[in-house]
């Protein structure tokens, strides 16, 4: 880690000798073990590592950004100076600035020391016992890919007013992915998936379990049929529908006019046992992190609380535009200048359990998987259904064929049940959500 | 470089393959929102990637080019290939003319001069201002990103060759509002070479344009009523069905997994007017679509595969592995997006071949049914079913084109879908390049189009 400082402290020294007005040096660096599977065997063991540095450089309020993997010296001068001339070339934007020093707390639980030598072997076991726990769970089960991968990650960020910092993580991430044949029948596809930053954490054998009983319970479908009434959907179905809505609350999406959600805090946009919290610091969190991507400590906030817009996430950048402090919520890598992003989200679970949900449910659909790419600038979405159940009276029968469509802001007035349950959605963000019911939705079927 | 690559493989030892693939890509980005420079962006990343199968494949990539850190990945990529204990009956043979040996460019005049990123700047900022030339219109973006790749790809069975190629993403979003409403319109073209080759079709100031006057005509628009319906594709969507729900169940790692498509090659898939082709080599017309490989990244020769001919499953897309184990020959459709991705079977240029019927003439046959026009996402799965989203849709009723709806999705099985197939323009179009593949983790640049089709799928409206 000390040797990422010092380079990141080089690059920023060299960028203020050329006269750039501010200067950033993000660099990251890391070793990856990846097992891939494909089909019934092991397709591949790959071993890798990773660097990179990402230079940002002010000039005049103008803007520049240059990025190499290579972190020679010679590579890095080079970076440097093409940072500095970009930014010379840009339009200026007053704006542009970096953040000034800021108390970074310390987040716990992102590094395994045991995991230092983690071997090739290992990750190979790992992905074997993962692979014969699908086979194993039903002959029908038919395997398309899967993933074990293990990473010991460090990075660092140094700027020209005085940021400076430095982290070091592990992270392991698998899944399996596949779906089920009986006969003529396949079923649409279906995973398990999980992250652990520690190795006493791995659970293989739960995530190819999650991923078989999924396939095999939705055999025997039959066409659904056209409706408008109620709809659970499951965590993973819940992710797809809130992400765009997140997508809403970054500032820039907010400042450059295509968020819906501009100018709408403190006023109530979903039904009141809504609540969604984003939280950066959480010990061992795989979102988490002691410093975002411009090295500010994430600052937990609530999205929405009891039903009530409650904050936007910033950078740098856009928090400077209303003259307030970033929220810690830049991300991206050593590849790309900061974006924005929320960290870990969190959507208050209710107090039923699901089943109950379920059981008291005369006529409905279940959405184990949502196919669906919501507009979130319209909000309007229509997306078909993998995993689809007809529930009558309590009773839940797979269906395929449907399609579910609405508008993801007005469904947020419709909730009408929320689950006790939730789980750890790996999507674009870590998202731990409950079961959601909502009223109104139209279904097309036969 | 190349003798010196080439000393490298010497050090494989025993493999059943190898290769060595080095890779120096440059992405430059710019995007222009409201008129703020958002991105001005250039990442370098260059490396060398080490394969080789022993009793499973083994893969290592570096970023330093030391002779010492190269020599690592070999042996890195050996150890992991002997991970698995048991060996396997497999074999890499290809036929040599197959393998890619020279120089490759593409386009042929990458190396003539380009325009400088400043002329680049002034551009993209010109045609987003065009964009807000209209009090309806909230915001607007306009993107720029453009792959600068030089390779060399290297096997154990001879093949070298020598790669550049170039490709571009040129991207217009139009967001037009009235009160709390917002809606929003999107015009890009993605190819392979130079951004000023983009505007040789449409100048930069028309695809403003396009995209700002749909975004304010669609906040207008009502939304369509859900169900089954007769349906015109238009080139983009039809280029998005073939791509998604019928090119990945034919890539021969999905078969082996067991897609749709497992088991029907000479079977009856579509309807005998659909002929679906994956190209990688430059097709006919003056603009270069994104997807052009002219030499995958295990060293074969790109070529035309004839996928569907007449209705009739020909062949799968292959690499050397898949063709080993299903009995074919490589189709050159390995493809690894920078130097520390492995190959995996991805398409270049994926098409339905033109048909005989005009496009006045299919609309002129179509009594109740919609016109679907421009691709804004989806997905498919393995199984055939897909869920796609098109932007703008217009109702036709008996034989004219009439009202303009809102873009909503729509959903079937590919197989099926095909299968109703009525009729197929002469008029066609391979326009879906902007943009990224993914399949795996890993990105790809694709294209695919095709004329109009009249066919038959479920809408998903109010």
């Amino acid at each position: 880690m000390k040797d990422l400082l010092s380079l990141a402290d080089f690059a920023v020294k060299r960028s203020q000798k050329m006269k750039a007005d501010e200067s950033e040096a993000y660099i990251s660096s890391g070793k990856e073990i990846r097992v891939v599977i494909e089909g019934k065997q092991i397709k591949s063991v790959e071993v890798q590592e990773r660097t990179g540095l990402g230079m940002r450089a002010i000039k005049n309020k103008g803007l520049g950004f240059a990025s190499t993997n290579q972190l020679e010296r010679k590579k890095i001068e080079e970076v440097v100076a093409d940072s500095l001339s970009l930014a010379r070339q840009a339009i200026p934007d007053q704006f542009n600035c970096f953040p000034g020093p800021v108390d970074v707390l310390k987040v716990e639980l992102l590094y395994d020391k045991e995991a230092e030598n983690f071997s090739l072997d290992r990750a190979l076991e790992y992905a074997n016992q993962m692979l014969q726990t699908a086979f194993e769970f039903d002959s029908r089960i038919l395997i398309d890919k899967g993933l074990f991968i293990f990473t010991n990650h460090q990075r660092a960020i140094v700027n020209s007013l005085g940021v400076k910092g430095a982290e070091k993580e592990t992270l392991f991430e698998y899944l399996i992915s596949g779906s089920a044949r009986e006969g003529e029948e396949i079923t649409s596809s279906f995973y398990g998936e999980e992250a652990v930053r520690f190795t006493n954490q791995i659970d293989v054998e739960k995530v190819a379990k999650v991923f078989a009983q999924r396939a095999i319970k939705s055999l025997g479908a039959r066409p659904g049929e056209s409706f408008l009434g109620r709809v659970i959907f499951s965590p993973q179905a819940v992710t797809g529908l809130l992400l765009p809505i997140i997508s809403s609350v970054l500032a820039e999406s907010v400042q450059s006019g295509i968020s819906p959600l501009k100018g709408r805090l403190g006023e109530e946009i979903a039904v009141k046992s809504l609540t969604i919290e984003d939280n950066g610091l959480i010990p061992g969190g795989i979102g988490s992190g002691s410093f975002d991507r411009e090295g500010v400590s994430p600052q937990p906030l609530y999205i929405i609380r009891n039903g009530i817009l409650s904050s936007y996430l910033y950078n740098t950048h856009t928090a400077k535009k209303e003259g307030r402090k970033s929220t810690g919520h830049a991300s991206g890598g050593s590849r790309s200048t900061p974006a924005i992003n929320p960290t870990n989200l969190f959507v208050q679970p209710g107090d039923k359990p699901y089943e109950e949900l379920i059981r008291e449910t005369k006529k409905g659909i279940f959405v184990t998987f949502l196919m669906a790419y919501p507009n979130p600038v319209s909000g309007d979405f229509s997306g078909a259904v993998g995993g689809g159940f007809q529930i009558e009276n309590g009773e839940m029968k797979p269906i395929n064929g449907i399609l579910v469509s609405g508008n993801i802001y007005k469904v947020l007035k419709e909730i009408s049940g929320i689950s006790k349950e939730r789980e750890l959605v790996l999507s674009a963000c870590p998202i731990t959500a409950p079961y959601l019911q909502m009223e109104n939705l139209s279904i097309v079927g036969n | 470089m190349l003798a010196f690559l080439h000393n490298q493989l010497g050090k494989f030892g025993e493999v059943k393959y190898g290769e060595i693939r080095f890779h120096d890509r440059k992405k430059t980005e710019i995007i222009v929102r409201n008129g703020e420079l958002k991105k001005n962006s250039v990442d370098n990343y260059c490396g060398i990637g080490i394969r080789v199968f022993i009793n499973c494949w083994g893969f290592a990539a570096t970023s330093s080019l030391k002779k010492e850190a190269i020599e690592k990945a070999i042996q890195n990529a050996i150890t992991a290939a002997k991970l698995v204990t048991k060996s396997q009956d497999i074999e890499f043979a290809v036929p040599k003319e197959r393998l890619a040996k020279g120089l490759f460019l593409s386009p042929p005049d990458i190396d003539s001069p380009d325009i400088s990123l400043e002329e680049k700047i002034e551009i993209i900022q010109r045609t987003e201002r065009e964009v807000r030339n209209s009090s309806q219109i909230r915001a607007a973006t306009v993107q720029f990103l453009e792959y600068s790749d030089h390779k060399y790809i290297l096997t154990s069975d001879g093949a070298e060759a020598e790669i550049k190629n170039n490709r571009v993403d040129f991207k217009v979003m139009a967001v037009a509002g009235k009160d709390n409403e917002l809606m929003n319109a999107r015009e890009g073209r993605g190819i392979s070479g130079k951004l000023m080759d983009i505007f040789k079709e449409k100048s930069p100031e028309e695809i403003a344009q396009r995209a700002a006057k749909r975004a304010i005509e669609l906040l207008k628009a009502p939304y369509p009523p859900g169900g089954e319906a007769m349906v015109i594709l238009d080139p983009s969507l039809v280029g998005l069905l073939v791509h998604e729900a019928i090119g990945h169940t034919v890539e021969a790692d999905d078969v082996l997994a067991g897609a749709a498509a497992q088991g029907k090659i000479n079977q009856k898939v579509a309807s005998e007017l659909i002929t679906l082709v994956d190209n990688g080599l430059p097709p006919y017309n003056n603009i270069r679509p994104a997807g052009i490989l002219l030499v995958d990244d295990e060293g074969i020769l790109s070529q035309r595969t004839v996928i569907i001919e007449n209705g009739i499953l020909k062949s799968y897309l292959h690499s050397r592995e898949s063709a080993f184990r299903l009995g074919a020959e490589p189709t050159g459709n390995a493809r690894a997006f920078e130097y520390s991705n492995q190959p995996i079977i991805r398409m270049s240029n994926t098409y339905v071949e033109p048909g005989n019927s005009s496009f006045e003439e299919i609309v002129g046959k179509t009594k109740d049914g919609y016109l679907m026009k421009k691709w804004a996402g989806g997905m498919a799965d393995l199984n055939g079913e897909f869920m796609f989203s098109a932007e703008e849709i217009y109702k036709i009723n008996n034989g004219k084109i009439g009202e303009l709806l809102r873009g909503t999705s729509f959903s079937g099985q590919a197989f099926e879908v095909l299968k109703t197939v009525d009729m197929v323009s002469k008029d066609f179009e391979i326009n879906m390049g902007d943009g990224h593949c993914g399949k795996f983790l890993q990105q790809a640049k694709v294209d695919g189009g095709g004329p109009y089709l009249l066919c038959k799928v479920k809408i998903g409206g109010k």
